[in-house]
């Protein structure tokens, strides 16, 4: 409810802000999920001189509480600037976008909250992991180590049910024979 | 370690000043012809009080046996980063560190940085500066992070897979999965495993899960280490202990763009900067290949420094 | 193989202990435990021994909530009394095993007072082993990581395996033996009662025909075959958890047979400790005889040779080079000479000692080496454990480990959970091998006897168990 909010907000702010264009540049700028664990972040300067946009966040892991940069983009004719960003961090992030005119000169800032939302346990992807020594000739060895121990159960195991199956069998055997 | 001293060639034995390896320049031509190098740089008397010498290998020996170099190609081992497990997806980077001890004056500012950065308590020196004793009973200091290994002991012990290497050759643990067992704190050979004894230390709330690149806040129980600052890296920041010491000491480095920075903005070739400043990597001969490198010597460079820093 | 006084003495047994009495004796003796209620000195022992277990369990709680600091650990002093603990009490339990087993398989006679005792306790100190790994780990509760997510390149996963797997062979070792005494407990204990009903279930209807006792004999064979290797690969395993590192002190090829013989001299000394303690407590002297300690004694020294051997070849091995002495000083004239020489006199001067020595080569004498042995080969542990974990590998300071009442508590939780779990076990079951017992006789039972003697003597004395119902 509060992103919805959050997304009125910005489309209002965004067409206030490109019928102001002329008098008074303003950005708008919002931070969607992309596919994966991405975000796409986009930003309009509200005017068709901007260059270029530079994006960033905010994060207590890298940069203190600074706003670190995280990418740059060129704005098209429509002074629209997007990057797609993968943060490596959850929680509630502030991004920040700055557009700079023809002139070279600042001309818009805007600020925005996203909530991160990536899965901490599914971080090490089983890529990213080394099956050692299952990769290699040593997963010859551990086949045929597992192979041994797997024996080993089934002659333990085996032995136990192979009494307990058969001593009543037995006995039944017996008492019969009587 | 002996098996990679026969297959290298003579194993030499220096009991003498560091000085003489670094700045005399008819021993360092010695050392690098003969492929390898062993450094007991501490004399009898320290070896007692040490335990164990400083063993070292030479980057030139490498280097003079891999003509081709890695310039974005190969690891620095001869290793190719791609045939370094059929698993492994190679990474844009491949992340590494330049220690040059002619410039650490032991100030620890590293450690603390580090410490401030992740939360550590003051027993978890995820880089820690040990003072280290030559023949000639002199100090020097030897800054030790996590030496990145490309075949990494910690990760062959590990039963549960919770440390594992990335793509860009950065060794992480997941405090989500490790059970605790601390088997990788005896399977390394630099200490550089740290474990979380204690409950009860304070974190700020930064709204942040930890990720294995960012394991803040530690959890109780589980093995921590040196993570590289790789999250720093991929974002084009220094690492904590890079960007913190004032002697520029640690530089920042990336196998594949083969560049090296460090603190007061000295960009190096960082393949060109090992070669020619007899760059040795610590203790190679248990098969680890670091990811950092050691220029050794102590004081050489300080008055330059001192100026310009 | 006996020598011409053997058979004297064989004679003079044979002569004392005329056989017509001896099933409803030994049937007797076993049941002891079950039959008659506990005294007033058995309570009070269960509970002095729950209250120490139960202070154990409260200080690992305290320990899990406060963090292993609490239980002494650090840094530098990574690995220590917990591991040792697991090494130590999995180590005992082996010695339970290879009494039962190798005495089985070498066919020796006298083995059959002692193998329920042993198996019970090997059982039982293996269970107790394994619960070690638990405060060891510091997070516990993620402890089937190891199965969801197993590297088969690390020594603690291959530690996993083979002790489930020797927990597993321990158990049904255990059992097995005991379904014909079950059977035959089963009509001693009062009819429609609940350990009638439990009796008869574990009993499997045993008869004890021809071909049941085959089968179970075979059968034996076969574990006792597999328990031996299992065993030596379970210490083995257990010490490439120190020796697949690169830590000067660790880094062994010897450690495998070190912790092997460590395993079974610690064992076969708490053999003697556990059968000492239930032949008093259940007036067993006429069954378990000053002999069998005697040649478990005779077993524990020459095991206690061969473990002083292996150190002596562990520390001159290491230390003359140089390299890597730093530990050796330590162990030797350092921080930890105390521990360390307390292991060479108490753990093997005095023990060997006391069996060398006729004045105390008897039971008590034997049972007293046996404490000194099984609390110096703990201390021995902590003392291959804590310099080489404690060493700085690069430079600066030696760590240091400092017990805890944590620790302690845990440690002695341990200790007490062998005697209680025991005393409750044998509550449950027969003190000896009923079954054995009568198929060896009163000789075999002290004496060693051949496996023809024993088959004639079976053939002439032991009724087919189906014609007796018959009639």
């Amino acid at each position: 409810m509060k992103k919805l909010l959050a997304f009125l907000l910005i489309v209002a702010l965004s067409i206030f802000g490109s019928s102001l264009a002329l008098a008074a540049p303003a950005a708008s700028f919002s931070v969607t999920q992309g596919s994966g664990d991405s975000l796409n972040l986009s930003g309009s300067c509200g005017v068709g001189n901007c260059t270029s946009a530079t994006f960033y966040a905010k994060s207590n892991q890298f940069a203190g509480s600074n706003f670190m940069q995280i990418g740059q983009a060129q704005a098209n004719s429509n002074g629209n600037a997007q990057i797609s960003y993968t943060p490596t961090w959850t929680g509630n992030t502030p991004f920040k976008v700055d557009f700079l005119g023809t002139s070279g000169s600042l001309v818009a800032t805007q600020t925005f909250t996203f909530d991160v939302m990536k899965d901490p346990s599914g971080f090490p992807q089983s890529a990213i992991e080394f099956q050692r020594p299952l990769d290699s000739t040593g997963s010859i060895l551990v086949k045929a180590l597992l192979t041994i121990v797997a024996l080993v159960w089934i002659t333990l195991l085996g032995s136990f049910f192979l009494v307990v199956i058969r001593v009543p069998k037995l006995s039944k055997q017996a008492s019969e024979e009587k | 370690m002996d098996e990679r001293a026969g297959e290298s060639g003579m194993k030499l034995l220096f009991n003498k000043n560091q000085h003489d390896i670094d700045g005399d320049s008819e021993n360092a031509n010695e050392v690098s012809r003969r492929k390898f190098l062993k450094i007991v740089g501490v004399g009898a008397g320290s070896v007692a009080a040490v335990g164990a010498g400083i063993e070292l290998i030479p980057y030139k020996a490498w280097a003079d046996s891999n003509p081709n170099g890695w310039g974005g190609n190969s690891g620095v081992s001869g290793m190719s980063a791609a045939t370094m497990g059929s698993s492994q997806e190679v990474g844009n980077h491949q992340w590494a560190m330049v220690i040059d001890l002619r410039n650490c004056d032991g100030c620890k500012s590293c450690t603390a940085a580090c410490q401030k950065a992740h939360y550590l308590t003051e027993d978890q020196t995820w880089i820690r500066v040990f003072e280290m004793g030559d023949s000639q009973g002199n100090t020097y200091y030897m800054p030790r992070p996590c030496m990145q290994c490309e075949n990494p002991p910690c990760l062959d012990v590990c039963p549960v897979h919770a440390t594992f290497r990335t793509d860009q050759g950065v060794v992480l643990v997941n405090q989500g999965r490790c059970i605790g067992c601390r088997m990788c704190m005896a399977a390394c050979p630099y200490q550089a495993r740290y474990f979380n004894w204690k409950a009860g230390a304070k974190y700020p709330d930064t709204g942040v899960a930890p990720t294995p690149e960012f394991p803040v806040p530690q959890r109780l129980g589980t093995a921590g280490k040196c993570t590289f600052c790789v999250g720093n890296l991929n974002h084009g920041l220094m690492s904590e202990c890079a960007s913190a010491c004032p002697m520029g000491t640690i530089y920042n480095g990336d196998m594949i763009t083969d560049v090296a920075i460090n603190s007061l903005g000295n960009t190096v070739k960082l393949s060109k900067f090992l070669y020619e400043n007899d760059a040795v990597a610590y203790k190679d001969e248990y098969n680890t290949h670091p990811r950092v490198w050691y220029i050794p010597g102590h004081g050489q460079n300080l008055d330059t420094n001192a100026t310009t820093g | 193989m006996t020598s011409t006084l053997e058979k004297k003495e064989i004679e003079q047994i044979t002569a004392i202990a005329p056989d017509p009495s001896w099933e409803s004796e030994v049937r007797e003796a076993a049941m002891r435990s079950i039959v008659t209620k506990p005294g007033k000195n058995w309570w009070i022992a269960v509970s002095l021994l729950s209250l120490v277990v139960v202070a154990g369990l409260g200080a690992w709680i305290y320990q899990l909530k406060h963090g292993m600091n609490s239980a002494g650990y650090n840094d530098q002093a990574f690995w220590a009394v917990y591991i040792a603990d697991v090494v130590a009490f999995i180590g005992v339990s082996y010695g339970g095993a290879v009494v039962s087993a190798i005495l089985r398989l070498s066919g020796q006679s006298w083995r059959a007072p002692l193998t329920r005792l042993s198996e019970g306790m090997a059982l039982v100190t293996v269970l107790i082993g394994g619960a070690f790994i638990f405060p060891h780990l510091g997070r516990p509760e993620r402890f089937l990581n190891i199965v969801a997510y197993p590297n088969f390149s690390s020594p603690l996963v291959w530690d996993f395996i083979a002790i489930a797997t020797y927990t597993l062979a321990t158990a049904i070792f255990f059992y097995l033996p005991l379904i014909p005494d079950m059977a035959v407990a089963k009509n001693l204990v009062d009819k429609g009662g609940k350990r009638a009903r439990l009796f008869s279930i574990l009993s499997l209807n045993w008869m004890g025909t021809k071909k049941q006792r085959a089968l179970l004999h075979r059968v034996l064979t076969v574990i006792s075959l597999i328990i031996i290797p299992l065993a030596v690969s379970v210490h083995s395993v257990l010490s490439w958890a120190f020796a697949l590192t690169s830590r000067p002190g660790w880094m062994e090829s010897v450690f495998p047979p070190y912790f092997v013989v460590a395993a079974l001299y610690s064992g076969t000394a708490l053999v003697i400790v556990t059968i000492y303690a239930f032949r008093k407590g259940y007036k067993l002297e006429r069954f378990i005889t000053d002999r069998h300690f005697v040649r478990l004694g005779y077993m524990m020294a020459a095991l206690g040779l061969v473990y002083a051997y292996l150190t002596v070849a562990d520390m001159l091995t290491e230390g003359y080079t140089g390299i890597t002495t730093g530990w050796i000083q330590e162990t030797l004239t350092g921080k930890y000479a105390i521990p360390f020489w307390f292991y060479v006199i108490a753990g093997e001067i005095v023990p060997i000692a006391l069996v060398v020595m006729k004045k105390t080569r008897n039971a008590k004498g034997m049972t007293v080496a046996g404490v000194l042995v099984v609390i110096s080969l703990w201390i021995k542990r902590i003392v291959i454990i804590l310099p080489a974990a404690t060493q700085p590998l690069i430079s600066g300071q030696w760590g240091s480990y400092h017990f805890t009442w944590v620790s302690i508590t845990v440690t002695l939780a341990g200790v007490a959970a062998i005697p209680l779990l025991l005393m409750i076990l044998f509550r449950f079951i027969p003190l000896m091998s009923i079954d054995e017992m009568e198929e060896v006789g009163p000789l075999g039972s002290i004496e060693q006897i051949s496996k023809e003697t024993l088959k004639a003597a079976r053939e002439e004395s032991i009724p087919e168990p189906s014609k007796e119902e018959s009639k």
